[in-house]
């Protein structure tokens, strides 16, 4: 069976003033469907870059990214903002979620760039709030929000379109510990119980025992890569 | 400030360098509209005067009927008199080589030296001279528009008779720097006026009035008790009868550009000082958003140890550095446009001796005022962020990034199922009020610098075409130089082409009341009559009006007069000093203008039978001109008027102000989009990270585009109607102090102005957020989302 993501050869390189940065050099990985990964790496390792570059923020500077296949770093503008749309789900680390709508809406906004029905998206809408244990602060802003349930909205978000992949970039950074491991609980249950693909960027070493699969990156290479025979719950992590 | 901090000023101003080039240009604006209107102003004004003072123009002009020449020694001798010149001249007729008639003023002058007072600026050829009795010169205006010059002949009729003249020279006159025979003929019209200076004895002789002279122009001492000088000359002048005595400031052409110069003052002010309110808005808004969002910089510039003091120099520089280049931009620009404005209108109404300077002073102000304005906009955030702790301004906590998230009261008009990509503008122009009031105003003010301008344009207009053509309903109107019976003019009505034929009476008269006086054209109509449809208030009938001895003045002569309804007033008129009394006030285009019935003109004049000196014509559009030709051949016409053509010259006349206004309105919209621009620019800017977000989820830019697009009709559906009726409120104010007694401007916008003046800002507004559109097309996604600020 063929990976749901594959990294081929992918480099990307970035200039600074006049200094040129090779944020990856090469890089190879393969991801199978229903995998949690977590990428590992310092600073400057290029887990974010490569986070991006799947996400379809970014465009490699030479190799391939295949998502299902199909190489996302050959899209136009138009078939990459179609791809975010339905494709991957984003989990920032500041969260992102727009100020000016409820937590309701700040999820059917992504509904809505989908669908025009209005009952799937008020449906959904009510199934995602709840999957994140959320279903009493739906009409409440950001600013009313505590930083972990904010968080929560914006997994659910990320999840409205039911993408196959979800991407997520220091989720945990911006959150206390107990929090930290609320969040992760929904990741973890959204990969379990919705066969999501999630590929989980940190410097944390600490989340990497949950993960499915660690990849390590150094430099802009891959360091290390290897499968968890026995990933642990969530509540068990400790930082 | 540390060199340090000089650099992070310079590549602060750098990074925003599209903002900060906009923000320039409203100061420039600004300034420019300052300098340049106002500098222009006073170039104006200093031409005037130097023109007048070199050519010695007179200060009192008393008219006479026949006089001995050498009673001027006499008037000389009066205390207070520094100067006489004493002429001779006559309104008569020229006929145009077409063998159209139109009006001419013989103006008899010494011909061995200029005359003492209202000496003529040779432009042309030679002065006149005793050796060439049959030699003239032109008036400047008239020459221009008939393309004379020296050599050529010229052929006004005198008594009857085609004289022809030899074109010695062109020359421009202080007396006719707008030609304009009389206050009340307050048309320039150098198509259908022309004036011809000649030898003094050659037109004595023609004019068979050898020796004698009818006008008496006069320079006063600096410090004489003018009233005490007019009695004295008055006095001596009394055996010969004296028609008339005009100050200076009545003059026909000066108080036309005294009338014009009082526009522009007005605009030379309120201008300027509405396009620098909104580039002080605008400065403030931008400014302090400016530098809002460098708050963890400011954090980290506390952290590193530099002052509060030194933080908010920092900002304050970069403030004035952008407002000091756009002040200085807009000095220089404004000089430069002042001098062209000047020259423009120098040379269009041929001001022989134009005077043009740089005013350190205006520049100056200009430069205050922006600077002033810079340094408060960027005062009072500076100093917010930088008397905030280090590690709170440094945070990178993601609150900081969240406004308070409302539902906007418009949203409660959307039906339930409206799509959150409406909803969502409507919260985000709302979601901070005082920036959402500092953007609406600066719409608004958008919308009162492009409406006044289509509101003055407009106003004009429905002058010339709404006013003129409702109260005038003739087509030809004839004056006559000497008394005509009703026997005489009654075949007119038969001529071809004729529809119906109404004579009446024009007195130049004066109006005095409360110890005031106005020298006005007093028109004797039957009450009846429809070539002349007064605009009455208050509902009162022309025959109420008018009714025994009844008088009918102008709103802003009954005002100047100190008048109204039911006063009684005395007429000076050629026959005598008479009493009337104001019956019913009437909205005239020419302010100095009063009306009696031709039963109380008829009494006044006390002649055996009914005489008349004016006669309105109806006639066939297609006979006016030859029906022109005929009347002009009338004995004793004087002059003949068609009306479509007194308003083609109105226009023409306007040509300047039209042009002024354009000028006005490119600013206007100019300054409009520089604003938006930055408004919609700062306002993208500012939720970057949000914007970035949306793309990341898979918002097509067009969508984010259109909810932006919304943010702007929503903001102009705000602004709409306060701009609206701001405009409106502007163009009354300005309309009312473009108005003289001479002259009376009703404000008036015609309702395709107000939609052309919304549909424009709301496009203006599409277009400056493009940009920004722009901008969040190339946004870096990855970069976009992670920024806090």
């Amino acid at each position: 069976m063929s990976p749901l993501i594959a990294l081929q050869g992918v480099t990307k390189t970035y200039r600074l003033g006049e200094v040129e940065v090779h944020a990856l050099r090469g890089i190879n990985l393969e991801v199978p469907r229903g995998q949690f990964v977590v990428l590992l790496g310092p600073s400057g390792s290029g887990k974010t870059t490569t986070l991006n570059l799947l996400g379809g923020l970014d465009r490699p500077t030479s190799g391939q990214v295949l998502v299902d296949g199909e190489d996302i770093a050959r899209y136009d503008d138009r078939r990459l903002t179609d791809y975010r749309a339905r494709k991957v789900g984003f989990v920032f680390q500041f969260f992102n979620l727009i100020p000016t709508l409820t937590a309701a809406e700040n999820i059917a906004f992504a509904l809505e760039l989908t669908t025009r029905d209005r009952a799937a998206v008020r449906q959904r809408t009510a199934e995602l709030l709840a999957l994140v244990g959320l279903e009493d602060r739906a009409d409440h802003f950001p600013s009313q929000l505590s930083g972990g349930e904010q968080q929560r909205v914006a997994i659910a978000r990320a999840l409205a379109s039911r993408p196959s992949i979800l991407l997520a970039d220091e989720p945990t950074g911006n959150l206390d510990v107990e929090t930290g491991r609320q969040v992760l609980r929904a990741l973890s249950d959204l990969n379990r119980q919705e066969g999501v693909t999630v590929v989980l960027v940190t410097h944390n070493t600490a989340i990497a025992p949950m993960a499915d699969r660690v990849v390590r990156l150094h430099s802009g290479t891959v360091a290390s890569d290897h499968m968890n025979p026995a990933p642990q719950e969530p509540e068990s992590l400790n930082w | 400030m540390t060199p340090t901090l000089w650099k992070k000023t310079w590549h602060d101003l750098r990074a925003a360098w599209a903002q900060n080039v906009a923000l320039m240009v409203i100061v420039a604006l600004g300034v420019i509209s300052l300098v340049a209107l106002t500098g222009a102003y006073r170039d104006l004004g200093t031409s005037y005067h130097h023109t007048y003072d070199t050519l010695h123009f007179a200060d009192l002009t008393v008219r006479v009927q026949s006089t001995p020449a050498d009673v001027a020694a006499e008037v000389a001798q009066v205390e207070g008199v520094r100067a006489v010149t004493a002429r001779l001249v006559m309104d008569t007729g020229y006929l145009l080589p077409n063998g159209e008639p139109i009006r001419a003023r013989l103006i008899g002058l010494p011909a061995a030296h200029q005359p003492a007072v209202n000496q003529v600026h040779l432009l042309e050829g030679h002065d006149l001279s005793p050796d060439d009795p049959h030699g003239v010169l032109v008036e400047s205006h008239f020459a221009e528009v008939y393309g004379l010059h020296p050599g050529d002949t010229v052929t006004p009729i005198i008594l009857g008779r085609k004289q022809t003249f030899t074109v010695r020279g062109i020359a421009a006159s202080p007396e006719y720097l707008i030609v304009s025979p009389s206050r009340q003929d307050l048309l320039p019209s150098a198509r259908s006026f022309g004036v011809f200076f000649l030898p003094l004895k050659t037109l004595q002789r023609l004019a068979k009035a050898s020796g004698q002279v009818n006008e008496f122009c006069l320079l006063l001492a600096p410090r004489a008790n003018r009233q005490a000088v007019l009695q004295r000359v008055e006095a001596v002048l009394q055996p010969y009868h004296v028609d008339s005595a005009t100050w200076q400031a009545d003059q026909a052409s000066n108080a036309a550009l005294h009338m014009d110069l009082e526009g522009y003052r007005e605009m030379g002010e309120s201008i300027p000082a509405l396009i620098l309110l909104v580039a002080a808005l605008s400065l403030y808004i931008m400014l302090g958003r400016l530098v809002r969002s460098q708050r963890t910089q400011i954090g980290l510039m506390k952290a590193l140890g530099y002052s509060n003091r030194a933080i908010m120099g920092h900002y304050v520089a970069q403030a004035l550095v952008v407002s000091g280049v756009g002040a200085v931009l807009g000095a220089g620009l404004g000089t430069l446009a002042a001098g062209g404005i000047t020259g423009a209108y120098a040379n269009e109404l041929g001001i022989p001796l134009v005077q043009t300077r740089v005013y350190p002073d205006l520049m100056l102000l200009g430069l205050g005022i922006s600077l002033v304005m810079a340094a408060l906009a960027a005062w009072g955030p500076a100093r917010h962020s930088a008397h905030m702790r280090p590690a709170q301004a440094m945070r990178l906590d993601p609150a900081e990034a969240l406004t308070r998230g409302r539902r906007s009261l418009l949203e409660s008009l959307l039906p339930a199922t409206t799509p959150l990509a409406v909803r969502l503008p409507l919260r985000n122009v709302f979601r901070v009020r005082g920036r959402a009031f500092g953007t609406a105003l600066s719409v608004v003010f958008a919308f009162v610098l492009v409406l006044f301008s289509w509101g003055m344009l407009d106003s004009m207009g429905y002058m010339l075409n709404d006013v003129f053509n409702r109260v005038e309903q003739w087509d030809l109107m004839t004056v006559f130089g000497r008394p005509q019976t009703e026997e005489a003019l009654k075949p007119v009505a038969q001529w071809e082409g004729v529809k119906e034929i109404v004579p009446a009476v024009l007195l130049p008269a004066t109006v005095k009341a409360n110890g005031r006086r106005k020298d006005v054209l007093l028109y004797a109509l039957p009450p009846q009559q429809t070539m002349h449809r007064w605009q009455l208030e208050d509902g009162i009938t022309p025959e109420e009006a008018l009714r025994d001895g009844g008088i009918l003045l102008t709103p802003p002569l009954a005002q100047a007069l100190g008048l109204k309804v039911g006063d009684p007033v005395q007429v000076q008129t050629p026959f005598g000093e008479k009493r009337a009394v104001v019956r019913a006030l009437a909205d005239e285009i020419y302010g100095s203008t009063a009306f009696v019935s031709l039963q109380t003109a008829q009494q006044w004049a006390g002649a055996p039978v009914p005489v008349f000196n004016m006669l309105y014509v109806r006639a066939d559009p297609a006979r006016v001109q030859a029906l022109k030709k005929a009347l002009f051949h009338l004995p004793g016409a004087a002059s003949v008027q068609i009306r479509s053509v007194t308003v083609r010259e109105w226009r023409g006349f306007m040509n300047l102000f039209y042009l002024f206004m354009g000028f006005i309105i490119a600013f206007a919209v100019g300054m409009a989009f520089a604003v938006l621009f930055n408004t919609m620019t700062v306002s993208v800017l500012e939720r970057q990270r949000e914007l970035a977000t949306m793309r990341a989820l898979g918002a097509p830019v067009s969508l984010i585009g259109r909810m932006i697009a919304l943010e702007s009709v929503v903001l102009w559906l705000l602004a709409l109607v306060p701009g609206l009726l701001l405009g409106w409120y502007t163009t009354v104010a300005l309309a009312k102090s473009f108005s003289t007694d001479l002259f009376w401007m009703t404000a008036y916008i015609a309702p395709r102005s107000y939609i052309i003046t919304a549909v424009g800002i709301l496009l203006t507004m599409l277009l400056a957020a493009r940009p920004a559109i722009h901008r969040i097309g190339r946004l870096n996604l990855a970069e976009a989302t992670k920024m806090l600020t």
